[in-house]
């Protein structure tokens, strides 16, 4: 597969990026097996101590958990995963807001334009 | 993490030419480093020092603590030119790495030549440079060894086949073994390496672990290292 990863970000960090969005969206549920390790370095192309690294930092986060023997698998919980998605969509709007007024673009009209674009889309 | 190879102090000169100069670092078990500079630089001298091709004038190699000559069961070296004879095809030189070294996999040596799409019975003069250096490294990685050193596996090959030689390393190599990599081409493979060491005129310029240069710097580290180079062409040249 290629995923197009920024070189001159940390890579294990757009790993984790890939994945969590994965368990944002509910592709990924509770209780679900996440892949090895390995399988991972293999289908992006990376190295898999970068794939060790973003998936123990996902562990330390507790949206997942390393079984000994079974394997690793999501456990981030609904209350969990709100939580992060909402701090993901504050953080993206305060982006887009700063970006607007940059533009010259006012409150009004900026909500105006993405109703339009909303359905447009 | 314990240290699979160890470097120290190492020296070697060419006459008055410089091969490589006060050279330290190691290399952890499961590490994937890449050693990396412009053509000249010394990384072909240090792998032959690693592989007791050469001798050092001064400083040591320790492979897991045994001197280099007695330490050839535990490296497999994929050489910047080729060993094998060019009439041979990739049977008999099955057979040869079969009889040569014990730790030899040749199913799945047999396993990767399949998936470079290549036939073992093709004699190599009849191979193009790409196909040459796939099914050299489908022998190389074919050994269970705890340590693997690839000289240059990509230079003057084309980038649909480098792409197939890093697959190829990438789902081949024993995870836990280490793997030391020179390359002059760094964007090409800035993915698969743990850490860089950079050779410069002979001396380590910079030994750093990616991501934190990633992080530190903001950078790939293919851009850290062209910026780093870009004052040193104006002519001032420290030595």
């Amino acid at each position: 597969m290629n995923h197009a990863f920024s070189y001159d970000v940390p890579i294990y960090l757009q790993i984790m990026e890939i994945f969590i969005g994965q368990i944002l969206r509910g592709e990924r549920a509770r209780g679900d097996q996440m892949p090895a390790v390995r399988e991972v370095a293999m289908i992006y192309g990376v190295n898999p101590n970068t794939v060790q690294r973003a998936f123990a930092e996902m562990d330390r986060l507790e949206l997942t958990r390393s079984e000994r023997t079974s394997g690793r698998f999501v456990v981030a919980s609904d209350e969990m995963i709100r939580a992060l998605r909402a701090e993901q969509s504050k953080e993206a709007i305060r982006e887009f807001i700063g970006r607007q007024k940059a533009l010259g673009m006012s409150c009004d009209e900026t909500i105006d334009m993405i109703r339009k674009g909303w359905i447009d889309e | 993490m314990s240290k699979l190879l160890e470097i120290q102090e190492l020296t070697r000169r060419y006459g008055p030419r410089r091969g490589v100069e006060n050279i330290s670092f190691a290399l952890k078990e499961g590490e994937i480093v890449g050693l990396l500079g412009p053509n000249g630089c010394g990384k072909t001298t240090l792998i032959k020092l690693v592989m007791g091709l050469l001798q050092p004038d001064s400083g040591s190699v320790l492979i897991q603590g045994r001197v280099p000559r007695e330490a050839h069961h535990l490296i497999s070296y994929l050489p910047e030119n080729t060993y094998l004879g060019e009439w041979m095809a990739m049977e008999e030189a099955f057979r040869i790495f079969g009889d040569f070294y014990a730790d030899f996999d040749r199913a799945k040596a047999e396993r990767m030549l399949g998936e470079f799409q290549l036939d073992s019975r093709q004699p190599l003069k009849t191979m193009s440079k790409g196909m040459q250096e796939k099914a050299h490294l489908a022998l190389v990685m074919s050994r269970h060894v705890p340590l693997y050193i690839l000289d240059e596996p990509m230079s003057g090959i084309d980038p649909a086949a480098r792409q197939s030689i890093l697959d190829g390393i990438l789902q081949n190599y024993n995870p836990g073994s280490s793997l030391l990599l020179s390359t002059h081409l760094i964007s090409d493979v800035e993915m698969l390496f743990d850490r860089v060491v950079f050779l410069d005129d002979g001396y380590v310029r910079l030994d750093r672990y990616v991501e934190d240069l990633r992080a530190e710097e903001g950078r790939s580290v293919d851009e850290y290292f062209r910026r780093l180079y870009a004052p040193a062409k104006g002519g001032v040249h420290a030595s």
